[in-house]
């Protein structure tokens, strides 16, 4: 048996800040959840963005908005075959949305009629940047480390912390960023963004993750905590380079008003931040391992969500709605009668 | 870096990670391991057991990323499974760091190895992943890997097809490839199989086999089989051929996917278009490598178009021909065996290196061991080597002998005095071994189960047990077998009603092939026949819950908790319909239960919540994945799990479901009732636990004190002679007689079957560390329970001692 237990950060360490009882009998039992709303839009815009760095690569132009367009109705077959669901109704409308991220003059939405994609239009100049400044794209990290002091990993010695960088830039000029996430709390790593401007200069690395949701999400001090730990473990594979100078959190959802660039969250680095991320993560490590241990003890008792007080919080109640767990969930079962409610066929 | 910071940065990295540094003087076999020699393009490693080859094999790709500069994604490094490629990625990462830190330490700069990038996993996997990435018809295509559960649903369903419907290749399956005798003989022994798992045999081998040694070879006629060119089959290369395209097309049309062995065919033609994508070749357990992923690894070597810029491909294996264990999937020990000579004929540098120090086995072990491999396979079926111990004698070589009953209790006695109890870590760790760890019914006779046997012994102990190879996940207790009727029972009860023709009650359902019997189903009759494997799942289980022959709407069991489950359904199969009929005159919404909803809903009920953190638990996860299996597969339907479930009412109210309903419950059907389903691997269910195992599967693994049993199984000549004619080569003498069974003349082929046989007792005792005891019950009755001769001929002259349970007690020492 391997002394080894492996740990995906998003999958494992968020999905069980999230709610332990969906990640025990998801991802520790296996009872593969049925849907994944949300997922659709996530694993496009990261599809695309890795498609469009490799033909950059390959041809050292930008593809046109349309021919995005066809590998992205493509990947939306394959991934809704696969189960992938979407928050929205239509194939067209998520592949435009997917789109217009990438070239924002060339995708409209007229009313009560299917997207329209035209050729013409330029792609956004942060997308450009992420192209073609990309060191890594999809840079895996595999980090071994021994198991602290108490764990509850039964016979396990050491942890395979897994990840998967987004995209490492080196910059080849000055890029300014105006919002920066602020750290007031060091230890736990929270803080607040602040509208601020800083500015990169040539050399600098950074580390950027894409998410498919908008930057007023309530999990981004969790995703501060991944994006640190990421770039604590790159630095650790990569001594060599100079550390790097900030990570980058890239909010893909469109904005309403405003450029992408609107949409970036720069999250300045230093060695000291990066030691503490590595301990906040180790420590969720732990947690996981104390769920697991109560999971044996009594699988029924499992802790629900991160909202407290009984109920679960009005974030994680839009995932439990497609939750395959939730129809035994007392706490959601709490606001959430209907839902819960197995002879209900118009909701699946 | 210089060559000798290399050296002393790894012996600090050794020592880091606990492990003692190794000896770098001349002679020594390690350094000329790991360093990269540039005269030499292919570099065997002979690696007896415990000898360390994985850390060898590590260090060899550190020395070339650091050492040789080439980059990461252009080493290839693969291994069988996908746990053992998952281990040497940890290892990997673990050694990488540890050489970083330690090099950083001492004031050595050290390059970005980049060792995400080295492309680690198994053939099948890398195969996939290189044609997507550099075959842009493959990518475009986006065929995915099916695994090898998968790969059975849809032989089955290929099969059913052809059963149901296409004459010319059933006719060419059931006349041409298994309908001569001689090939019914060699493909499906005493008629005991299914016609579909022969032919996915066949299949296999022709692709694994014929494909890379007679087919496609410059210059030359592609070669027939020798079934067909030396032993009468006439037709049989050419109807291999077609039913293999047969299947590919249906693989390609249908879930639109690849099996292991069409993926690594699909390379191999391709392979052109990669040579100068990859620098270096690493293979983990070469000994197991069949004829088609050696010609892929020999490839690399000899596919003309490598950059001449470039510098030379390298191929580096290790491996142990002693320890080649799965002809039976096809591999064929004469791969490794061969690869000095195809070097010499194609001119490439070639060198072996013999790692032959036992680090992990006490000295009696490894003496014992050494000789039975000696005396058991034959030496022409076996490399020149030697294995010497690196540790004491430590304690003898035991055979014990007596009752099984009794044999089991002694074991359960040592666990317990070693430590093992339920909660509580062992002191050593201990495993018993078996050619067999079925706890059904069937391998060692109709009633004989010895795995079983033992876990009662220990469970009577207070001993956990774990055997993940028990195969009772499809017993119709299991919670796979439980959900499958359900669902089959929501869809096509089965019920009893009275024959209008004979006044008899007869079982009848929707899905049945009787006209007369499926109209008077509950349910309206698909317009097609699935298979009708659930309705058997679906009679076992009420047998078990509500008594023989208790079928119909309004049966109940004693349970209420099942019967909260068929109340629930019941409803839902007449409400869903309605919805439905609604939905379609505009008075309702569009109902959204899915199949996948409903088993998330049946799972919540506490016929099945209530299994607690048990392998009952973990049984419906595997359920979960099987039901997936069954539908998500069918892209080209574009039905996916999570479609609604369609289904209207005809004029008298019965349930008309969709097409593609039918369509799920036949495929997870015959995937139940038709598949041999193993256990979950649950790590944490094995935590203290004491395992049964088969032979196979403690390849790789090792424990403190072995026990090892069942080692009589009989010299099963079928593969060996299924290598030889799928090469092309004839069996001399070879017959079948009246009542199928098979007849040679070929000594050659005894041999090379008698020697899988022993290296499959030898993998098994290999695997201790500190005793070695070896189990028999000479009354058991069973053949393969009977003493292995070679282990009875060391044993044959030493003294016997009775214990106080009257077990006879025979010690080996060197």
């Amino acid at each position: 048996m391997s002394d080894v237990y492996q740990v995906s950060y998003t999958g494992d360490i968020l999905g069980h800040r999230r709610c332990p009882r969906a990640w025990l009998y998801e991802r520790h039992v296996g009872l593969r959840p049925y849907e994944q709303v949300q997922a659709m839009e996530g694993n496009l815009a990261h599809f695309a963005m890795e498609w469009l760095t490799k033909h950059y690569r390959k041809h050292g132009t930008y593809p046109k908005a349309t021919q995005l367009e066809q590998e992205m109705l493509k990947r939306f077959s394959v991934l809704r075959s696969r189960g992938i669901r979407s928050e929205f109704a239509k194939k067209a409308e998520v592949v435009a949305r997917v789109v217009e991220v990438v070239y924002p003059q060339s995708v409209s939405f007229p009313k009560g009629a299917a997207p329209v994609i035209v050729e013409t239009g330029a792609i956004d100049p942060i997308v450009a940047k992420c192209i073609s400044c990309a060191l890594h794209t999809e840079y895996e990290i595999k980090h071994v480390r021994a198991l602290p002091a108490g764990h509850k990993f039964s016979g396990k010695k050491q942890v395979l912390l897994r990840g998967i960088l987004d995209l490492v830039i080196q910059q080849e000029d000055s890029m300014e960023f105006s919002r920066v996430y602020e750290i007031t709390d060091p230890i736990n790593l929270t803080g607040s963004v602040a509208e601020k401007s800083i500015k990169s200069v040539s050399g600098d690395i950074e580390i950027w993750d894409y998410k498919a949701s908008k930057p007023d999400t309530p999990y981004i001090h969790d995703y501060v905590r991944q994006l640190l730990t990421y770039a604590a473990l790159y630095h650790r594979n990569n001594p060599e380079e100079p550390l790097p100078a900030r990570c980058v959190l890239a909010f893909l959802r469109r904005p309403k008003k405003g450029t992408l660039q609107d949409h970036l969250i720069a999250i300045p680095v230093t060695q000291e931040l990066l030691d503490h991320a590595e301990s906040w993560t180790m420590g969720q490590i732990t947690g996981i391992g104390d769920s697991i241990s109560d999971f044996i003890a009594s699988p029924a008792a499992a802790k629900v969500g991160t909202g407290g007080c009984g109920t679960v919080d009005k974030e994680l109640a839009k995932q439990c709605t497609a939750c395959g767990q939730r129809f035994d969930c007392d706490p959601y079962a709490k606001g959430h009668v209907g839902d819960c409610d197995r002879s209900r066929i118009d909701k699946n | 870096m210089t060559e000798v910071e290399f050296w002393r940065v790894l012996n600090k990295s050794l020592m880091r990670v606990g492990r003692k540094p190794l000896k770098l003087s001349k002679g020594s076999p390690e350094p000329l391991i790991i360093k990269i020699d540039p005269k030499v393009q292919v570099l065997r490693i002979l690696a007896g057991p415990g000898s360390g080859k994985t850390e060898m094999l590590v260090w060899r790709v550190l020395y070339d990323l650091i050492m040789c500069g080439t980059p990461a994604e252009r080493i290839l490094l693969t291994t069988f499974t996908r746990k053992a490629a998952e281990e040497l990625t940890v290892r990997l990462s673990e050694r990488a760091e540890a050489f970083v830190h330690s090099a950083i330490k001492m004031g050595i700069t050290v390059p970005d190895l980049k060792i995400h990038d080295v492309r680690i996993g198994t053939i099948h996997s890398l195969c996939d992943s290189l044609l997507s990435e550099f075959v842009d018809a493959y990518y475009q295509q986006d065929i995915r890997l099916l695994d090898e559960l998968e790969t059975d649903l849809h032989l089955r369903k290929w099969w059913w097809q052809q059963v149901v419907g296409g004459t010319q290749v059933r006719n060419l399956a059931n006349r041409t490839v298994l309908g001569a005798p001689i090939s019914r003989g060699l493909l499906r022994p005493n008629n005991w199989t299914d016609a579909q798992i022969s032919l996915g045999l066949a299949l296999a081998h022709h692709t694994e086999t014929w494909l890379p040694r007679c087919s496609g070879i410059p210059g030359k006629p592609d070669q027939h089989n020798a079934l067909e060119s030396h032993h009468g089959v006439s037709g049989l290369t050419a109807a291999l051929k077609t039913l293999q395209e047969d299947w590919t097309t249906y693989l390609l049309d249908k879930p639109l996917a690849l099996d292991f062995t069409q993926i690594q065919a699909q390379f191999l033609d391709c392979q052109s278009m990669m040579l100068d994508q990859i620098d270096h070749v690493y293979v983990d357990e070469f000994q197991d490598t069949n004829p088609i992923q050696y010609a892929i690894h020999f490839g690399w070597l000899t596919t003309p178009g490598r950059d001449p810029d470039l510098p030379p491909m390298r191929l580096t294996v290790v491996g142990d021909d002693d320890q080649s264990i799965y002809r039976f999937r096809g591999s064929d020990v004469g791969c490794f065996m061969s690869l000095e000579g195809d070097c010499k004929k194609h001119k490439i540098p070639f060198r072996q290196e013999i790692l032959q120090n036992n680090y992990r086995s006490s000295g009696n072990i490894v003496s014992f061991s050494q000789a039975y491999r000696n005396s058991a396979i034959p030496a022409k079926c076996s490399l020149k080597k030697v294995v010497t111990p690196v540790k004491g004698a430590g304690a003898t070589v035991r055979l014990i002998t007596g009752p099984w009953d009794d044999l089991c209790a002694f074991v359960a006695k040592e666990a317990q005095k070693n430590g093992y109890r339920r909660g509580s870590k062992p002191k050593k760790e201990m495993a018993t071994l078996l050619f067999s760890a079925s706890e059904k019914a069937g391998r060692y006779g109709a009633s004989a189960k010895p795995a079983s046997d033992l876990r009662a012994a220990l469970d009577a102990a207070n001993i956990e047990v774990a055997n993940p190879r028990n195969k009772i996940a499809g017993l119709t207790s299991s919670h796979v077998h439980t959900l499958t009727a359900v669902l089959s029972w929501f869809i096509d009860p089965l019920t009893r009603p009275r024959n209008p023709a004979t006044g008899k009650p007869k079982r009848c359902a929707a899905g049945f092939r009787d006209d007369s019997m499926a109209a008077m189903a509950p349910t309206v009759r698909p317009s097609w026949v699935p298979d009708q494997g659930h309705l058997k799942v679906q009679a076992q289980c009420w047998e078990l819950f509500c008594g023989k022959n208790n079928l119909g709407p309004t049966v109940r069991s004693s349970d209420p908790d099942f019967n909260e489950v068929l109340d629930y359904l019941a409803d839902l199969r007449d409400t869903l319909p309605k919805a439905w009929v609604k939905f379609d005159v505009g008075t309702s919404k569009k109902p959204r239960l899915t199949l996948a909803g409903l088993v998330a809903r049946l799972i919540s009920m506490p016929l099945f919540r209530s299994a607690g953190y048990s392998m009952e638990l973990f049984r419906q996860a595997m359920f979960t994945e099987l039901s997936e299996t069954a539908i998500a597969a069918s892209r080209s339907t574009g039905f996916s799990i999570d479609d609604p479930i369609e289904v209207r009412t005809d004029v008298a109210g019965k349930p008309d479901w969709d097409s593609r309903v039918w369509d799920f419950i036949g495929s997870l059907g015959l995937m139940v009732a038709g598949s041999s389903l193993n256990d979950p691997e649950v790590e944490t269910l094995q935590q203290h636990a004491f395992p049964i195992l088969t032979f196979h599967q403690s390849k790789g693994l090792e424990y403190d004190e072995i026990y090892l049993a069942a080692t009589g199984r009989p010299v099963d000549s079928i593969p060996v002679i299924l290598t030889r004619v799928f090469s092309g080569d004839p069996v001399n003498g070879l017959k079948v007689d009246s009542s199928g069974d098979l007849f040679y003349t070929d000594p050659d082929v005894d041999d090379w079957a008698r020697a899988d046989a022993a290296r499959e007792i030898y993998v098994a005792m290999t695997r201790a560390k500190d005793r070695l005891t070896i189990l028999h019950d000479p009354d058991h009755g069973d053949r393969f329970m009977a003493l292995d001769d070679t282990i009875a001929s060391l044993f044959a002259k030493l003294p016997e001692k009775k214990t106080k349970d009257g077990l006879i007690i025979q010690e080996w020492k060197v």
